[in-house]
């Protein structure tokens, strides 16, 4: 199930608030866990199972470490966790990748598994690796309930698509937390913005893509158009999917951290990375990236753990060679930024770098979606005239006039401008009176608008949705 | 106010909704079709212990749920309007609107799948109609006649023509295109008007060499309003058509049969106005293989016409000229089954399909 759609929205969400909140508090948790697990069971029915070992080795494990804290009977405890949950996520994600690619270098047939990939098989092995891990550096207590564990990792609104909610984020509020109106509407803001961000602007944006590809005759311009409208429809796809998640997290009493903060206001490719899927940055940053020393470092040290964080990063995305590519892409142009880029931009008006920073990004994402990586590149080579293309004709212009006020739309949602402005509004007395009332009404038009796109379109992919 | 008055304002706003939604979908009695979209509307999944193992009821609930949504027609009268006035999008469900007339974006051209239909009509020369007289014409959409004069991108009808002509093979070429207009079609569906072809039916009795009937003896009946099939998928309030008929007592003593199931009917049945499909006034519908018989023809002569939707209208127009027409879908019935149903002897015969089928050929069988 995923939150943009009318089942979720209309069915699940309002019998799981009405049995939420009319439970005494000490049952919230046990109404929290079965409504995530039918959430999680509605997608996926056997993989429940993986879920529950998963949480059953990191409970075992953590109790463990936590016994044997100092000696190494706690390492070994750790080691079990992070090799059990890697093991779980090599299996599904990455067996019949390497198997395939061992297959074609020796020239053998292994056999491939051929399984589907759990859904958010990626988000909740990372978010109870972080759990053990914290737990064997003494940053939070091993949790002695099994069942508040048990929430903690099946917990609907973060479960299939992130943020990835470390658990000392919600330690306090899974024992204890408050529900009021203020956070209560909050949520629903929140939750309403996130949903009218996938299905109002990213799907539409998506459409735009799914014509690129039907489209015979394209040319440069087309490139591009293609290329922006995917890059806008990845971020408010798995943006929008952020906001719901935490809008959610707000009703039900929880706080996430943000997962995305402007990315596409930045000025280079390492400052668009501490904006973008923060929680995946963080994790990397905390659990790979300082451990191997961080860039605290010798040069070549620091090359390399950044060169590993980023094939990583890359492979998290999709056990395929185009997302190696890609995190190879974004690894060289980190180094170049690193080495000398940066103290450059630092002399040069800011619009420079914007500039660079944007067709870097814009590339990256093509890169991205690329039909392997002869694909990917032929797409770079397209966008930069190197195609054989021409540079425009009248499809074309029919899917930029017609889609030029989407984009608009689209380019001024993804920066802060609106915020800055309400935020200017709410320094006088009768701005606070016009956004007081112009929120709700916003919200109501939006979820209106949200339904009736739900409702008639077919077209409803989630990006973020398999890794 | 008060952030918190606007967040209880927030809240119980959300709430009533989301609350008043469920209740209302539940206790409205489920919908059968959408004549709006004319199609199924998908019904509650059947809830057993095995659909809930297996998924499958999950899975048809997330069907369900939207195609039995409350208020389904507004909202999506909603996003139309959205798309079209607030992005400013030119089309919506690849519907677009000019003059209050809906046409339907086929683009692009797939080369593969004309040449394709010519090689499916040659299968078919092949298998039945070696030595008979044979001709072919495509048939324009309607957004054929406004290439050039919007930005809408428009396949390029010449090139059809061009491309089907250098793959069919021992068949006649009949051009309709000068016969026809944007006029000649209704504004909400992408079908041509029967009382407007009287040139189609001019030129296609010069080439083939039947006796062009006397458009004067037809009587014009009126059925009202006619929704079509962009009416529904524009999602817009757009203005209903009138479906009219052109009918003489040849044609209301002419018989139609439906020769898969030997059930017959007649040429013009007005119960089906206002179904799912009002153009199923003409034969009935999206048949097979139906043959129509004029037991009065003073002509021995017969028609086989292999056709889409467009023929049923053309072919009542014919039977005073035939003793008898068959129409032939091969988008419903295979090339090898039409055999055990048609006898092939020396009919003329016409194959006459839309461009929007030929460029989805892959549906002839």
């Amino acid at each position: 199930m995923v939150f943009a759609s009318i089942s979720f929205l209309f069915y699940f969400l309002p019998i799981c608030i009405l049995i939420y909140f009319l439970s005494p508090n000490k049952l919230k948790n046990a109404v929290l866990l079965a409504f995530s697990l039918l959430f999680y069971y509605f997608g996926e029915q056997l993989y429940v199972i993986i879920l529950l070992i998963s949480t059953i080795l990191d409970y075992t494990c953590s109790l463990c470490i936590e016994r044997f804290s100092g000696t190494k009977k706690a390492d070994i405890f750790l080691i079990i966790s992070i090799v059990g949950n890697l093991g779980m996520l090599g299996f599904f994600k990455y067996y019949d990748f390497f198997v395939s690619n061992i297959n074609s270098f020796i020239g053998i047939s292994i056999p491939l598994l051929k399984v589907a990939l759990p859904i958010g098989i990626s988000f909740y092995t990372f978010q109870t690796m972080s759990y053990t891990i914290d737990v064997y550096r003494g940053e939070v207590p091993a949790q002695k309930n099994f069942l508040t564990l048990f929430t903690y990792v099946s917990l609907f609104p973060q479960l299939i698509a992130g943020p990835i909610v470390r658990y000392q984020t919600v330690e306090q509020e899974l024992e204890n937390r408050t529900h009021s109106f203020d956070l209560f509407g909050q949520g629903v803001s929140r939750f309403i913005v996130g949903l009218a961000k996938k299905v109002v602007l990213a799907n539409q944006l998506g459409l735009l893509v799914e014509e690129f590809r039907k489209i015979p005759e394209k040319t440069v311009v087309f490139y591009w158009l293609y290329a922006i409208a995917f890059t806008l429809q990845i971020y408010f796809d798995f943006s929008g999917y952020s906001d719901m998640a935490i809008g959610l997290g707000k009703i039900f009493g929880f706080n996430f951290l943000e997962n995305f903060n402007y990315p596409f206001i930045s000025k280079s490719v390492s400052e668009f990375w501490r904006r973008w899927h923060m929680s995946l940055g963080t994790w990397f940053r905390d659990y790979l990236y300082i451990p191997l020393g961080g860039n605290r470092v010798g040069y070549k040290k620091w090359l390399r753990n950044t060169l590993i964080v980023w094939l990583l990063t890359g492979l998290w995305h999709g056990a395929d060679w185009p997302f190696v590519f890609w995190g190879l892409f974004v690894f060289v142009f980190i180094l170049i930024e690193h080495t000398f880029l940066l103290k450059v931009f630092e002399k040069l008006p800011s619009v420079v770098s914007r500039i660079y920073f944007l067709i870097v990004i814009i590339t990256s994402m093509v890169i991205f979606n690329g039909n392997g990586i002869s694909g990917s590149l032929g797409d770079v080579a397209a966008m930069f005239g190197f195609g054989g293309l021409k540079f425009v004709n009248s499809d074309t212009i029919y899917y930029l006039t017609s889609n030029v006020v989407l984009i608009i739309i689209a380019v001024i949602a993804s920066t802060p401008l609106m915020k800055t402005v309400i935020e200017k509004l709410k320094t006088k007395a009768y701005g606070i009176r016009f956004t007081d009332i112009a929120e709700p009404v916003s919200c109501f038009v939006l979820l209106i608008l949200s339904v009736a796109y739900l409702v008639d379109g077919s077209f409803n992919p989630f990006l973020y949705f398999r890794f | 106010m008060k952030s918190r008055v606007k967040n209880i304002v927030i809240s119980v706003c959300f709430l009533a909704l989301i609350f008043g939604y469920m209740i209302v979908a539940i206790i409205t009695p489920d919908g059968d079709i959408s004549y709006s979209e004319r199609r199924k509307l998908t019904q509650f999944p059947e809830l057993t212990w095995e659909s809930i193992k297996t998924g499958e009821f999950f899975q048809k609930f997330e069907k369900y749920a939207p195609d039995q949504s409350p208020l389904r027609e507004s909202f999506r009268t909603v996003k139309a309007i959205s798309h079209f006035y607030l992005f400013n999008q030119k089309d919506n469900n690849d519907i677009f609107i000019i003059d209050g007339n809906a046409y339907k974006l086929l683009y692009p051209l797939y080369e593969k799948s004309i040449t394709d239909a010519g090689k499916k009509l040659n299968e078919v020369y092949d298998t039945y109609l070696k030595g008979m007289k044979v001709y072919y014409t495509v048939l324009p959409d309607k957004n054929t006649f406004i290439a050039g004069k919007y930005d809408y991108p428009i396949i390029d009808f010449n090139r059809v023509v061009s491309l089907l002509g250098e793959n069919v093979k021992n068949m006649e070429y009949i051009n309709l295109l000068d016969c026809l207009g944007t006029k000649d079609f209704y504004n909400t569906d992408p079908h041509w008007s029967q009382d407007r072809l009287e040139k189609v039916v001019t030129r296609l009795s010069d080439k083939i060499g039947f006796e062009k009937p006397d458009f004067k003896s037809f009587t014009k009946k009126r059925l009202y309003p006619f929704y079509g099939a962009y009416y529904g998928q524009s999602a817009l309030p757009l203005s209903p058509d009138e479906l009219i008929y052109l009918t003489n007592d040849t044609i209301e003593k002419a018989v139609a049969r439906n020769l898969a199931t030997g059930e017959t009917f007649p040429v013009y049945n007005t119960d089906k106005f206002g179904g799912v499909d009002s153009y199923d006034v003409f034969l009935n519908g999206a048949l097979p293989l139906i043959e129509i018989t004029n037991e009065n023809a003073s002509t021995d002569k017969e028609l086989i016409i292999f056709r889409d939707s467009s023929g049923s209208s053309l072919a009542p127009l014919l039977i005073g000229s035939y003793k008898k027409i068959t129409l032939i879908d091969l988008r419903y019935v295979s090339t090898t089954t039409v055999g055990k149903y048609v006898t092939f002897t020396n009919q003329d015969v016409l194959f006459m399909y839309n461009l929007a089928v030929l460029n989805n050929s892959q549906m002839l069988k």
